[in-house]
């Protein structure tokens, strides 16, 4: 047997090792341990340190005192299709009140077979985004990372963008542009408002990647409302415009983790 | 003939798993709760003794943790793992912690008070059997260390480590078995350094 092996070993053996000098170890790894003073003191640290110490009773008084006299009953959260679901009912409502101030003249504007392929990309991507942060909201619960599902839907829109618009002119391309990322970001703000709402009720230990999430998923609030009534139908100008909002609304969103994290680290402690 | 005594509560509550006390907990058991700061207490402290290398630091990260726990304590899914969700929270307390600590150290940084001793200082007294795991964990990487005080001090699996740390399991592994190696070179160090100083007149 050798060192690697004897690693494999330690590391899929009981985690406290309490008995893994005794027989319980296979006959290889004891012949092993007899020749190899370097494994035999690692294993030796290892369960001198899992036979474990105590905490002071001072201390943990001061853990029981204050979590005793608040124990009350509380509703286990949601699960995360139930939580993806509130976020998809948000970011559907957001873009439709968006929507229904500022028109459908983009939407007219596209084919039919264009309008089911840019409804279906922005279904997806807002149930991703509301999956993403269901997730983020329970501790240990593994989620999705900010930076794959915002690469995911810039390369998704791009692609979508570049197959169906043939018209490459670039138009009147920053002034219409940033008119058009203006409202974006308006409508995307309500969204990310009315998320971090809900998001307070769970325990976020992934700060920046569930903002970014946020910024995804409301940033996708923002393109649907603009997609559906934006009439310039561009590549120059929905490649650059109209994907910058989601792009932008998810910086914003990892910022805002940022200065959150900050923030929590530098409050006082809580007791 | 009289009834047998009934068993003692607290003694009840000890055979029960982590799991069934938490869910306990979020019914509003008193006593649930009090076993499981009990019961998982002396773990998690020494998690976070592991990566501040002072007992009294850790002490306050614990209470910390214990009151994250108890804001967070909806957020647990009854019928699914503890350790990882509890892991994912104190890990969350340690991160913090280590933020904070990285500000205040700039900030004496700045005072410039010179020769500071190193924080840990590796105890060869007794030959190798002498190194805590504390000690040894202090020479390690931050995410080398955290990796194996959690699989080793801490009694996770690979699967729950990789989930209270938000990795794969290959990762928890590789960063393991580099863990374990340089451990080694460590202790063999020690192991000469004390062989060195029992030979030396």
């Amino acid at each position: 047997m050798t060192c690697r092996e004897m690693d494999d070993l330690i590391l899929f053996t009981s985690a406290r090792l309490t008995s893994a000098l005794g027989d319980k170890l296979p006959a290889e790894a004891q012949a092993h341990l007899a020749t190899c003073p370097h494994c035999r003191a690692l294993l030796g640290s290892l369960v001198a340190d899992s036979a474990g110490r105590t905490v002071s009773p001072a201390v943990l008084e001061g853990i029981r005192k204050p979590i005793l006299a608040s124990v009350t009953p509380v509703r286990p959260m949601p699960g995360t299709a139930a939580l993806t679901a509130v976020f998809c009912l948000l970011f559907g409502l957001a873009a439709a009140v968006g929507s229904f101030f500022l028109g459908f003249a983009g939407f007219h504007a596209l084919s039919p077979v264009d309008r089911v392929a840019v409804c279906f990309f922005l279904l997806v991507l807002a149930i991703a985004a509301a999956f993403a942060i269901a997730r983020n909201m329970r501790p240990a619960a593994r989620g999705i990372p900010g930076w794959l599902l915002l690469t995911a839907a810039v390369l998704a829109f791009e692609g979508l963008f570049f197959l169906l618009l043939k018209d490459y002119s670039p138009g009147r391309f920053l002034h219409s542009g940033v008119i058009c990322l203006g409202f974006g970001l308006l409508c995307a703000l309500p969204a990310a408002l009315l998320a971090l709402f809900v998001l307070r009720k769970g325990y976020v230990v992934a700060p920046v990647a569930t903002g970014a999430a946020v910024g995804v998923g409301a940033g996708m609030v923002g393109l649907t409302v603009i997609e559906l009534h934006c009439p310039i139908e561009t590549f120059p100008h929905v490649a650059v415009w109209h994907v910058g909002i989601f792009v932008l609304s998810a910086g914003m969103g990892a910022l805002a983790g940022v200065l959150s994290r900050n923030f929590r680290a530098f409050a006082p402690r809580s007791s | 003939m009289s009834d047998p005594p009934s068993p003692d509560p607290h003694t009840q509550r000890e055979a029960e798993s982590l799991e069934a006390l938490m869910e306990a907990y979020q019914r509003g058991d008193r006593a649930a709760a009090d076993t499981l700061i009990e019961r998982v207490s002396p773990a998690l402290h020494r998690f976070f003794a592991a990566h501040v290398g002072d007992r009294r630091h850790a002490d306050d990260l614990l209470q910390d943790a214990w009151f994250r726990i108890h804001k967070a304590r909806h957020t647990y899914r009854p019928g699914e793992r503890l350790l990882p969700w509890l892991y994912a929270i104190a890990r969350h307390v340690k991160v913090d912690a280590f933020r904070k600590r990285r500000s205040e150290r700039y900030e004496e940084s700045l005072d410039a008070t010179p020769g500071r001793a190193p924080a840990v200082e590796p105890a060869v007294t007794n030959g190798v059997q002498a190194l805590e795991m504390e000690q040894l964990l202090a020479a390690l990487p931050g995410s080398q260390r955290e990796v194996i005080s959690l699989l080793k001090i801490s009694g996770l699996s690979l699967e729950e480590v990789a989930r209270a740390t938000s990795s794969s399991v290959g990762s928890v592994k590789q960063k393991a078995h580099r863990a374990y190696a340089k451990l080694r070179t460590l202790l063999s160090e020690a192991g000469q350094k004390a062989k060195a100083k029992r030979s030396a007149p």
